[in-house]
């Protein structure tokens, strides 16, 4: 760095000069991000190796009577299966990619580099999020298309042909049009969740940990209300169950389905609660992750 | 006719609290095109919460910031790309590569080449370890990248906390002359600094605040100039002083480790050569005394220099 450096190298002003921003420019940075860490490579491969684990389970398993007794069933118990282990999969991986997205650019102090540089507040959070769901629903296509492949080749190979799918009735593609929008709805919350975490907590360790402790203590919680409610003989104790954001995803298929022929994993709310109430407590979780983020992140001094 | 100056920061009535403490009070400032300001002041002074007031970070409780005339805080999307800046320690993307980090800045900011990149790296001299993980980077290397992060779209205006923060005497001397260099390209170049001669060095005009208040904003040539002292080394140094202190002019004459710290009765060294000669009091050694930046920071400050 001479003082004759500058002008001998012929740094290009004119052309260094004529910066366009845009949301475009931005996406790409934080694509960029998300590439170059390696522990999301490392999840994805971890999660493929699970995914062939549990096919070698399942394929060991006695499918051959059920499928031809009930396709429906059989079915049914295989969209059971890859949807709950979808939504835990790709939850915790949603949560912790999307935790340490936002959350290293407060511990690593990148955030103010960034706005420094005139990147605004909304668009780099719009930006982060738009990247992370693409990242979701890239993980949900890849799924749906190994698990499609997987559950075909498992129908020829018990039955010959794929004539037991062939043979479902609609409500059975209906269930499985419902369980990819559920999924879908899972990812957008999962990625608020963990981004909100960030922004809250404004540390890349606050951000991993919140977010990957909410939904087992929002499903711990649900099950401390029932055993609240069986000690005390109080109904009161239900109340807050059906508020509880674990509670009403682990119900939300089940609810939509017109069957309901889902079984939900996990802690479900105490009351009988409908598909509307479950949607509308979802929405308004996520609304209050997106709106925690946006306010806390607009009108919060960046000191990081 | 003297060229209007054109205005490229300025704050007016400046403050920022928090809570009851006030960081910042009352600052005004104003930096010119083309000018390399200083902005020093003691640790808690204010200077870093003023530079994050600046580039938009803090939101200020009263009074504004402009940079190229307009408001930071509603036009920041405008002129904040237009500012390069180096805010304390550099803060870079660990995990990823020195070219990486430059992609992700430059993305942001559009239009930056890679062999924009290439030129940036040349001048931080990084281009041999531009594939390495930033984490495997000495400090000297991360605060080198972090002035490259500054540079990658050329700004007219740099703002930088503390450049030279790990660098060793060199890399502190090529930081100067590029500083140098790009205030002789026409940028403006608003820096804080601990390393006062480095500043004395390269700033046309420097600003000291104490307590979150300008205690002075003066060109550096004044604030260092002798105020027509001089030093006199004479062979009986307190009888030369009782001779001056009885002239009106030598009032403020002192003795500093044996030395005669006296003013000229005209501001001219040979009057006083001539006075003392008069009075049988031959000066070996005369010279006109300046202040360092150093201890005007010290005095103004009133810290003891350790």
């Amino acid at each position: 760095m001479t003082a004759t450096s500058i002008s001998e190298r012929g740094l290009s002003p004119a052309q260094a000069r004529s910066p366009r921003a845009s949301f475009a420019g931005a996406v790409g940075s934080e694509l960029l991000k998300l590439r170059k860490q390696r522990l999301n490579w490392v999840m994805i491969a971890l999660a493929v190796l699970l995914f062939g684990v549990m096919a070698l389970g399942l394929g060991t398993s006695d499918q051959r009577q059920l499928l031809a007794k009930s396709p429906h069933t059989f079915f049914n118990n295989f969209l059971d299966i890859w949807t709950t282990t979808f939504q835990i999969g790709s939850g915790i991986v949603l949560l912790l990619v999307s935790a340490r997205l936002m959350g290293m650019e407060y511990s690593a102090g990148t955030l103010r580099i960034l706005l420094a540089r005139g990147q605004g507040r909304l668009q780099l959070l719009a930006a982060k999020l738009l990247v992370l769901i693409s990242l979701g629903l890239l993980l949900l296509a890849g799924y749906v298309i190994l698990v499609g492949a997987y559950t075909a080749g498992t129908v020829i190979v018990l039955h010959g042909n794929l004539d037991p799918l062939r043979s479902l009735p609609p409500v059975a593609w209906q269930n499985l049009g419902l369980a990819a929008l559920v999924q879908v709805v899972s990812i957008v919350c999962a990625v608020l969740l963990g981004t909100a975490a960030a922004v809250v907590g404004r540390s890349l360790a606050f951000a991993v940990g919140v977010a990957m402790s909410f939904y087992p203590a929002d499903n711990f919680g649900a099950l401390v209300l029932i055993l609240l409610r069986s000690a005390t003989h109080q109904s009161f104790w239900t109340k807050p169950s059906d508020v509880l954001l674990g509670a009403n995803f682990n119900v939300l298929l089940q609810t939509l389905e017109p069957d309901h022929s889902s079984r939900p994993a996990f802690a479900v709310p105490v009351d009988h609660v409908d598909a509307t109430h479950a949607l509308v407590v979802i929405a308004a979780w996520a609304m209050l992750f997106l709106g925690g983020s946006i306010v806390l992140l607009l009108r919060r001094d960046v000191n990081q | 006719m003297q060229a209007m100056k054109e205005s490229i920061l300025s704050t007016h009535a400046l403050s920022k609290r928090y809570g009851q403490r006030t960081v910042v009070d009352q600052l005004e400032l104003q930096v010119d095109r083309g000018e390399v300001f200083g902005f020093l002041g003691p640790n808690g002074a204010g200077k870093t919460t003023t530079i994050r007031m600046a580039l938009g970070l803090v939101e200020p409780t009263a009074g504004s910031v402009e940079l190229f005339g307009s408001d930071v805080r509603t036009h920041g999307a405008q002129v904040l790309p237009r500012v390069g800046a180096l805010v304390e320690s550099p803060a870079l993307y660990g995990y990823m590569s020195g070219r990486d980090n430059l992609r992700a800045v430059g993305r942001v900011l559009g239009g930056i080449s890679e062999s924009r990149m290439d030129e940036v790296l040349e001048v931080i001299h990084l281009r041999g370890r531009d594939g390495d993980r930033v984490n495997t980077y000495s400090l000297g290397m991360k605060q080198r990248l972090g002035l490259g992060l500054a540079m990658l779209n050329d700004p007219d205006l740099y703002i930088l906390d503390e450049p030279a923060n790990g660098l060793d005497p060199a890399g502190i001397a090529e930081i100067r002359d590029l500083l140098r260099e790009l205030a002789a390209q026409g940028r403006t170049v608003f820096i804080s600094s601990h390393v006062l001669s480095e500043i004395q060095q390269i700033c046309d005009r420097v600003a000291i605040i104490q307590e979150g208040r300008l205690v002075t904003l003066s060109t550096v040539a004044q604030l260092t100039e002798s105020g027509g002292e001089f030093i006199v080394i004479v062979e009986r140094p307190e009888a030369a002083l009782a001779l001056v202190r009885t002239q009106p002019w030598g009032q403020k004459a002192r003795l500093e480790d044996l030395q005669l710290v006296v003013p000229s009765p005209s501001g001219r060294g040979r009057d006083l050569v001539q006075f003392l000669a008069g009075h049988g009091h031959w000066p070996d050694v005369i010279r006109e005394r300046q202040q360092s930046l150093e201890e005007i920071f010290l005095d103004l400050t009133g810290r003891e220099a350790r």
